[in-house]
């Protein structure tokens, strides 16, 4: 397996306070891997040492297969990164602004910077001074610049604050199109579980400074989270037919009209095949996963100390 | 390194500080008129001989440049600090030492450029105007003329070392009024005549300021490697 980004008990502290405690991380490549945790938790400094902003006081990073030191700049050129809120030379334009990163990255394709433009949804402002700006198009603008070299490795800190929810189902898409078409790696961090979910294919959970899950989305899918949801008023013959006709044991009763059936056997049209067959009404039937939420709030507050 | 320094050039639009600089000249030149005036009107004068007139010249010249060396500071360091754009920069795959460097070089460079061709060129036209109006009482031998011209060079690059010193002081709090302050204080102290006496009338006063000025832009870019950008 090859990891584009691994940690090992990488720390960080501050005279007493521990940060960010050995964090052993790895982002694979070619995925895109969710960074998540609550405000505080210590996901912006563990970004800002991948960055080489913040220096670790204890363990190591390797990137690309390097390590990480205080002078590996060259590693800097095959990463793109938006560290906590996107910071421009605000009296300069976007296209300034882009044209400048390209200089300093030493990425010299023209094309490069209407691309990127174009990808964020930004051409018919960049000519605009950034100063002029609201913070959702800071935040495109930003992702513009940190994609506009083509890295390897995308680095994103809570990339969709400040935008409204069509610009984030855009961006969702733009970071899939990155990963697949691309074959970008990215490592997107933020609070919002529910977005996190739909994108990631693995999940890092951080808390108090501390990598307490590190699990792929197909293993939450599998862990057997999956349910059908049946919904119904005669709770009685629904069971009866669950248990006779299918022979279905792991359900569970919550109230006076719901069912839920754990069983995997049986397919959602089967089931309603057989309760119709039985006369018996169905208000609603429908496949449920316990949601990435649940179990991200049931890690939270299970490790003692509630977020 | 080169390339470097065009970018900071092109990121603060500096192009447009030429037409301070010619605002600066014109300042000094008007601040040279008004000495001459106050002081003829209460029957001393500074500007009696060449040689007084040339060091006239040469201060106010050097305390201009001085203090705009430290709004220079101001904006290629301090304020990229303070608006966080440090943190882009500071990305890039460029070793940090380098691009502070460059901004260090740039402004140093700048000052001294702008310290010699002002110095050079306010003496020129002080001497035009001595031409026609004659307040100057003595002629401008050769000897002064030459004797002004060998040290410019070595008063200015002790001057644009000098107005680094602001550095160290501004980057300690990373403020804008702190860095500036200091270069007005450095001023004041070094051209404050007590009995006569300037410190910066002896020549290796300035000079060694300006060798503490290379000194104190050494030790902000020696650490730059380990320190955390937050």
């Amino acid at each position: 397996m090859t990891y584009i980004i691994q940690t090992n008990q990488l720390t960080k502290s501050y005279k007493e306070s521990h940060v960010v405690s050995n964090v052993n991380m790895k982002v694979k490549k070619g995925e895109i891997y969710g960074f998540l945790g609550p405000n505080g938790a210590g996901k912006t400094t563990v970004m800002k040492m991948l960055t080489g902003l913040v220096k670790p006081t204890g363990g190591s990073i390797e990137i690309f297969g390097e390590k990480l030191t205080e002078t590996s700049y060259d590693l800097f050129a095959r990463m793109g990164s938006i560290i906590e809120y996107p910071v421009f030379y605000d009296k300069l334009t976007a296209k300034e602004n882009l044209a400048l990163h390209g200089e300093y990255m030493g990425y010299y394709d023209k094309q490069a910077i209407d691309e990127a433009l174009k990808l964020v949804g930004l051409t018919s402002i960049s000519q605009k001074s950034v100063k002029e700006f609201s913070l959702g198009m800071k935040q495109r603008l930003g992702i513009a610049r940190a994609i506009m070299t083509k890295p390897q490795l995308l680095i994103l800190d809570e990339p969709i604050n400040g935008l409204d929810p069509v610009g984030i189902k855009e961006l969702r898409s733009l970071f899939q199109m990155l990963c697949h078409e691309y074959e970008m790696t990215l490592l997107i961090s933020s609070h919002i579980l529910g977005e996190i979910e739909l994108i990631a294919d693995t999940i890092g959970v951080i808390k108090e400074g501390r990598l307490i899950e590190e699990v792929s989305m197909k293993d939450i899918r599998d862990r057997n989270t999956e349910y059908i949801e049946l919904s119904t008023e005669q709770t009685k013959k629904a069971v009866y037919v669950l248990e006779e006709i299918l022979a279905i044991t792991n359900y569970k009763l919550l109230d006076d009209s719901i069912i839920r059936i754990y069983s995997t056997e049986h397919t959602q049209r089967d089931i309603s095949k057989a309760l119709i067959l039985n006369d018996v009404s169905i208000e609603a039937l429908s496949k449920k996963n316990h949601s990435l939420e649940d179990y991200f709030l049931s890690l939270i507050n299970g490790g003692g100390l509630s977020a | 390194m080169l390339k470097l320094i065009k970018l900071e050039i092109k990121k603060f639009k500096l192009a447009g500080y030429l037409k301070t600089v010619l605002f600066i000249n014109l300042g000094i030149m008007i601040a040279l008129c008004g000495i001459y005036f106050a002081e003829k009107s209460e029957g001393i004068s500074t500007l009696g001989t060449y040689k007084e007139s040339f060091e006239m010249i040469g201060i106010l010249v050097r305390a201009a440049f001085i203090v705009f060396a430290s709004v220079l500071i101001s904006k290629l360091i301090i304020d990229e600090y303070r608006n966080n754009t440090i943190s882009i920069l500071f990305t890039y795959p460029i070793n940090r030492k380098k691009i502070m460097l460059a901004k260090i070089l740039l402004i140093a460079g700048f000052t001294f450029v702008n310290i010699l061709l002002s110095s050079v060129f306010i003496g020129f036209m002080f001497f035009l105007a001595d031409l026609g109006l004659n307040f100057v009482p003595e002629q401008l031998t050769s000897g002064t003329l030459t004797e002004s011209i060998i040290q410019m060079p070595l008063i200015a690059f002790a001057a644009a070392g000098m107005g680094l010193v602001p550095l160290y002081f501004g980057m300690i709090k990373k403020s804008v009024p702190v860095t500036i302050v200091t270069s007005i204080l450095l001023i004041s102290l070094t051209n404050t005549t007590v009995d006569d006496f300037t410190l910066s009338k002896v020549l290796a006063i300035p000079i060694v300021l300006g060798f503490i000025g290379v000194l104190v832009a050494y030790f902000s870019v020696r650490n730059i490697d380990h320190v955390d950008i937050d």
